[in-house]
């Protein structure tokens, strides 16, 4: 009934304690997801909170975000970038950003995150314990623990955008948004799209059509977005009425990633 | 396992397994503040607790991760018998209503005062932006915030709050709720901190379909199950037939159900019940039963209930108690059985064989004139979803047997009701029921009706032993009550001049499985939108249907929610079609003082009415004023061509308590040294009703509030009120507790006169509780040892009702400014202004607070909430996940409310009600102010994006 709770003080002890313990296993971080009355009752619970996870470091790869970092921890952090504190503070409310870590947040890998669009914006790379993979491919499969995060340093402006009910409700759809721009051509452009997908995706068609082009106008692009969609109908909204979002709200982040500016505000 | 922690400052060892959830572990060791509104899934945050100084759902925790770490609780706050003066300033601004989640308000607000030397604004919404608050509608913890930090400098900053009715000492000022000191301190006040060790759990066997019979349901390996005290069913429960509305006797609504039913007409609807030692037992001894199901299909729209040939909800038996009709047998002719009965009290115009549960049609003047004088007309019909009234605590009720009497601990708002069905139902005399209403939750009209209290009490008054049965969050949703889905076609008629010729209201409603209100939440669609206009020609058609949806019910508003919605929208319909200002066409029709609303004749809660005359009314300030804070009619824009920026006004009204209807009654004690106590039966929600009766009771008999103590909504101990719906606890409950404080006043005189051998009609009381003569003066004091003593009068006891025949309406015009992303369809509201008439504001601060809640729950009524069903009658959105509710992010940029003067000649001291009004606002003002902003009219709530760019032909 109540699961048993195993406390490792190391990384390996973790993964071993993972492999005995079998079946109905999770790993806890902040609890927000696991500990939830939503998700499935696990028979052992394996706290993460005694491996040290829980620093933001600069590291000559970049900024080096712990597992166990929380999202309060990151809106609070001086070292840590402006898209990245305003991602995590589209995450539910306080109550939650104060247990919600980011290795949880990539470990449930949900299609409403928040801060991954953000991440992927930045081609941040998730620290696994054998190896490093891009964000993108890490939540297109992966499901091995997360030990942190890298967000290379660079220039880019990120354009930031999502879309909820209220304030504290889950994202109906995020966008997030990176590029270069030379001599009036984007280069390198990432999109990447919550809500669309079981979980979020870079458009790699559209980036691949803006490579080395003129951005082209709003209307264009949110017809390209709208195109390389395929939302499914939910509680939350048809497929048409996202496709619409995923397309005004991409073309929103790609406009301020070109230009600079930030149009998280959505309305005003 | 023991568990060490360092709780409020202490070392702690926290008897647990380290997997259990915090929450469940902390309740156990006696910290009760950790409030449960959403079952663990971490969205109401009323069980927040600060963890080594930050803000955490304890309910997404479990105890191993706090091992070794400082929890602080609302508990640790203040040292004991004190208050924090961050605690004093919650209850100063009026931020504590029903309490339940005011715990987890104040730790939030103490992590960031300990970070934050003055927070701002954004800064506050953010530290409580997880806390869900029903009541409050938040604004006013900017108030307290700004109170805490102002006392840290200077301890004696008074609060900010308006004042009324100069030369009185209490009424009309800001003196704080009684009850706030043990709601801020977290103190056992709930239903749920009165249960006694070893008492059973009773868990419901849901039905799994919206319509169906029961074939056969077998139960012996449930009742097999040790721990398993006993199991009911419809084969083993009282065969009486009843309407859990708590409505004055008789009740409009119709007797349509059992406790236990062969029949089930919702999904939910209750199957059996078990009750056993542990809440597991319980569990585990409802998979046990098994259950066949004969399954029919289900009814979940009007349109589909009222079409012919449709599935018949209530093929029952009829009776009649008064004014049967002729062909009754006929009608009666080949029912089946397992359909049961419906009793109608007196004839509410039903014919449950066609799904019809009750109807009502009426008017004044002749329509067909009107509109044939119109030069525009225009017929426009809006639709109302299916909100509830989610308060943070769930239904609830803790029985118990005190020898041969049953005692229900009860979170109720109709305490009297609930004892009189109740015994009803037990065939038990009322003499044999207490029913002691605790602090309630949250009601909101939810807790009008008689929701799960009849299981509990049979079960206890059967077993003899203490019983606990509380709703889950899904329960609430799909077990308790909604508000009535309600579609209005509007037809109005127009002179070019703007003069209204004609209105035609004719209503649909949807009342779900049973008539709980089925007659009276309509009707009030139509009582309490169409006297706001002064037309010669109205007619009103009310259709009200059976269907397999979650129940509804009684919801703060009572229809006019809905009601106002349709009639205001269609008059700033008609305005734009006239090409008129919408504030110009409310003018120009609009009720003033010295009117008569004749339409009130017809609309009379299954009786005839009484034409009222308007004595007060505020709309004229509050429109004067409300154009000046809004800037009306100035055009602003927003930086970004997307963004669309429009104003809407409307105007609104409520009752005071039914005239005619309800009655209150209340009692004063003195005590020996001259202090005393009041008895109301009032019944306080949370929304400073005990208060209002001591205010009236201090400022009459010319003492301080702290010399009159209150007990209130205790059956036993109280004398018969009603309970509080309709708007009535301030008029009737208030107006019972002065008329017992005037008589008390002419006991002390009766007393002072024989003591001071003086005529009666020389004396008179003075500050502070003496009576004075011309020869001299006798203290309270002095009078209550005399009447007390054993050559005395005996002891002075005062007892009054409260019943009128006149009505007080408060009235209020709602103005907002919202901005619509044209291209995402998302609405903010950047203005809101709420201006209303309350008469007398007892309690200023906390009518504010009830004005502030009405408009932010509409809101989200208006924006967010609609219950969504499969096509089998599932609710699929049963939780605060996916029932998205307006928390303090959401709150309009600019929220005012304000409250108009008027003094109204009926009510105590001035006195007219502030409850539900409120609620009548936000649907029609915001869909005006889309109109106006994006050219868009939304008609059916909520105004999703999604139909925001459907309306725009973005999203096809």
């Amino acid at each position: 009934m109540t699961p048993s709770y195993h406390r490792p003080a190391s990384v390996n002890e973790a993964l071993q304690l993972k492999a005995k313990l079998g079946p109905g296993t999770v790993f806890l971080a902040g609890g927000t997801e696991v500990n939830n009355l939503h998700a499935p009752r696990p028979a052992a619970l394996i706290d993460l909170a005694g491996l040290g996870l829980n620093k933001i470091e600069t590291t000559p790869a970049g900024l080096r975000i712990g597992a166990g970092v929380t999202f309060q921890q990151l809106i609070e952090h001086p070292d840590v970038p402006a898209f990245i504190k305003k991602a995590a503070g589209h995450m539910a409310n306080r109550n939650i950003r104060n247990c919600a870590t980011v290795g949880g947040h990539l470990g449930a890998n949900k299609t409403c995150a928040n801060l991954i669009p953000a991440l992927m914006a930045a081609e941040a790379r998730v620290v696994l314990t054998d190896r490093e993979v891009p964000v993108d491919q890490f939540v297109a499969g992966e499901t091995s623990l997360v030990l942190a995060v890298i967000v290379p340093t660079g220039n880019r402006a990120i354009g930031l955008d999502h879309h909820t009910r209220t304030a504290s409700d889950i994202s109906i759809i995020t966008a997030a948004a990176s590029m270069t721009v030379e001599a009036g051509k984007v280069r390198q452009p990432v999109l990447a799209v919550g809500g669309v997908a079981s979980h979020v995706v870079r458009l790699h068609s559209v980036e691949k059509s803006l490579d080395g082009q003129a951005l082209p106008e709003a209307e264009k692009l949110e017809a390209m977005i709208a195109a390389a969609v395929q939302p499914i109908d939910d509680l939350r909204g048809s497929a048409a009425f996202k496709r619409q979002l995923a397309a005004v709200l991409g073309a929103r982040v790609l406009n301020a990633a070109a230009t600079g500016t930030c149009s998280c505000k959505g309305v005003r | 396992m023991s568990i060490s922690i360092n709780l409020n400052g202490s070392p702690f060892i926290l008897e647990a397994e380290a997997g259990e959830n915090l929450r469940d572990a902390l309740r156990r060791a006696g910290i009760l503040s950790v409030r449960n509104g959403c079952d663990g899934e971490g969205t109401c945050g009323n069980c927040s607790i600060l963890v080594d100084g930050r803000l955490m759902n304890t309910c997404l925790l479990v105890v191993g991760q706090v091992e070794g770490r400082n929890l602080r609780t609302v508990e640790g706050l203040a040292k004991p018998r004190e208050l924090t003066s961050l605690q004093t300033a919650f209850i100063d601004a009026g931020i504590v209503q029903c309490g339940y989640c005011t715990g987890s308000m104040l730790m939030a607000a103490a992590e960031l005062l300990e970070k934050a030397e003055c927070p701002t604004r954004e800064q506050v919404k953010d530290a409580l932006s997880g806390v869900f608050c029903r009541c409050t509608g938040y604004e006013q913890v900017f108030d307290a915030m700004n109170l805490a930090v102002a006392r840290r400098k200077d301890p004696a900053t008074p609060v900010e709050a308006p004042k009324f009715r100069e030369g009185m000492r209490y009424v009309g000022s800001a003196k704080g709720k009684i009850d706030g000191y043990l709601l801020a301190r977290g103190e056992s006040a709930f239903v749920e901190d009165r249960v006694r060790p070893g008492h059973c759990h009773l868990k419901v066997m849901p039905s799994p379909h919206a319509h169906a019979f029961i074939k056969s349901i077998d139960t012996s390996k449930a009742e097999a199950l040790k721990g398993v005290v006993a199991v009911f069913t419809y084969k083993n429960s009282p065969d009486v037939w009843y309407n859990p509305a708590g409505q004055g006797f008789p009740e409009p609504s119709p007797y349509d159900r059992r406790m236990f039913d062969q029949k089930l007409r919702h999904v939910g609807d209750r199957v059996a019940a078990v009750v056993a030692e542990t809440p597991e037992i319980a569990a585990e001894a409802l998979k046990l039963i098994k259950v066949e199901y004969e399954v029919l299909p289900a009814v979940l729209t009007i349109d589909e209930a009222k079409r012919p040939g449709a599935p018949v909800i209530h093929k029952a038996k009829v009776e009649y108690v008064v004014g049967a009709p002729a062909d009754l047998d006929k009608y009666n002719q080949g029912v089946d059985p397992r359909e049961g009965k419906i009793i109608y009290q007196f004839p509410i115009h039903a014919d449950p064989h066609r799904n019809l549960a009750a109807s009502v049609h009426g008017g004044i003047g002749d329509i067909n004139k009107g509109f044939a004088e119109a030069d525009v007309t225009i017929e426009r019909t809006y639709e109302s979803s299916q909100v509830q009234c989610t308060p943070l605590e769930p239904h609830i009720i803790y029985s118990r047997m005190e020898g041969d009497r049953l005692v229900l601990h009860a979170s109720t708002q109709v305490p009297s009701h609930v004892r009189r069905i109740i015994a009803r139902i037990l065939s038990v005399k009322e003499n044999k029921i207490r029913v002691i209403k605790e602090r309630v939750g949250g009601g909101f009209g939810a807790k009008q009706d008689m929701v799960l209290e009849e299981v509990a009490a049979w079960a206890t008054w059967v077993t003899g032993r203490d019983v606990l049965y509380r709703y889950t969050r899904e329960e609430e949703f799909i077990n308790s009550r909604t508000r009535h889905v309600i579609k209005v076609k509007v037809k109005v008629g127009a002179k070019k001049d703007g003069r209204l010729t004609a209105i035609h209201m004719d209503l649909e409603a949807n009342t779900g499985p049973y008539g709980s209100h089925c007659l009276t939440v309509p009707m009030n669609a139509c009582s309490k939108s169409l006297p706001l206009f002064l037309c010669d020609n109205v007619r009103f058609d009310v259709n009200t249907y059976y269907s397999n949806i979650a129940p509804t019910g009684a919801y703060q508003g009572y229809g006019a929610p809905q009601g106002s919605f349709a009639m205001q929208l269609a008059a700033a319909e008609m305005a734009r079609e006239l090409g008129m200002d919408p504030l110009e066409f409310i003018e120009k029709n609009r009720v003033r003082e010295g009117v008569v609303l004749e339409i009130l004749r017809c609309l009379g809660e299954g009786r005839e009415g009484t034409p009222q005359l308007v004595y007060t009314c505020g709309l004229g300030p509050a429109l004067e004023q409300g154009k000046k804070m809004i800037n009306w009619g100035v055009k602003t824009s927003s930086d970004n061509p997307d963004v669309k920026i429009g104003q809407g006004v409307v105007i609104l009204q409520q009752g005071s308590g039914l005239p005619g209807l309800d009655s209150a009654n209340a009692a004063i004690t003195q005590f020996g040294d001259g202090t005393f106590m009041i008895l109301s039966g009032g019944t306080d929600l949370g929304t400073g009703l005990e208060t209002v009766a001591v205010k009236l009771v201090a400022e009459t008999l010319l003492i301080p509030m702290e010399n009159v103590a209150v007990l209130a909504a205790d059956t036993d101990s109280t004398p018969f009120d009603v309970g509080a719906y309709a708007s009535s606890g301030t008029y009737f409950s208030g107006g019972a507790a002065l008329n017992a404080a005037l008589k008390m006043k002419d006991m002390l005189i009766k007393e002072a006169a024989d003591i001071l051998q003086e005529p009666e009609n020389n004396l008179k009381l003075a500050w502070p509780g003496v009576v004075k003569g011309l020869s001299g003066e006798v203290t309270y004091e002095q009078i209550a040892r005399r009447t007390q003593s054993g050559t005395g009068h005996g002891q002075l006891i005062s007892t009054a009702h409260f019943i009128t025949d006149k009505g007080s309406f408060p009235y209020g015009a709602h103005f907002c400014e919202v901005a619509v992303d044209t291209r995402t369809g998302k609405v903010r509201i950047l203005k809101y202004y709420a201006l209303q008439d309350a008469g007398t504001p007892i309690n200023p601060e906390l009518a504010l607070g009830q004005i502030y809640g009405g408009v932010l729950k509409t809101i989200g009524h208006s924006l967010y909430e609609e219950m969504i069903y499969d096509e089998k009658g599932n609710c699929l959105n049963p939780n605060f996940v996916d029932y998205k509710v307006p928390q303090m992010g959401d709150l309009p940029d600019d929220f005012k409310a304000v409250l108009v003067d008027t003094n109204d000649p009926f009510g105590p001291m001035g006195a007219k009600s502030i409850s539900e009004i409120a609620c009548n606002g936000a649907a029609p003002v915001i869909a005006a102010a889309i109109h106006d902003a994006c050219g868009a009219w939304i008609r059916s709530w909520p105004f999703t994006p999604e139909k925001i760019l459907r309306a725009l032909g973005s999203v096809k």
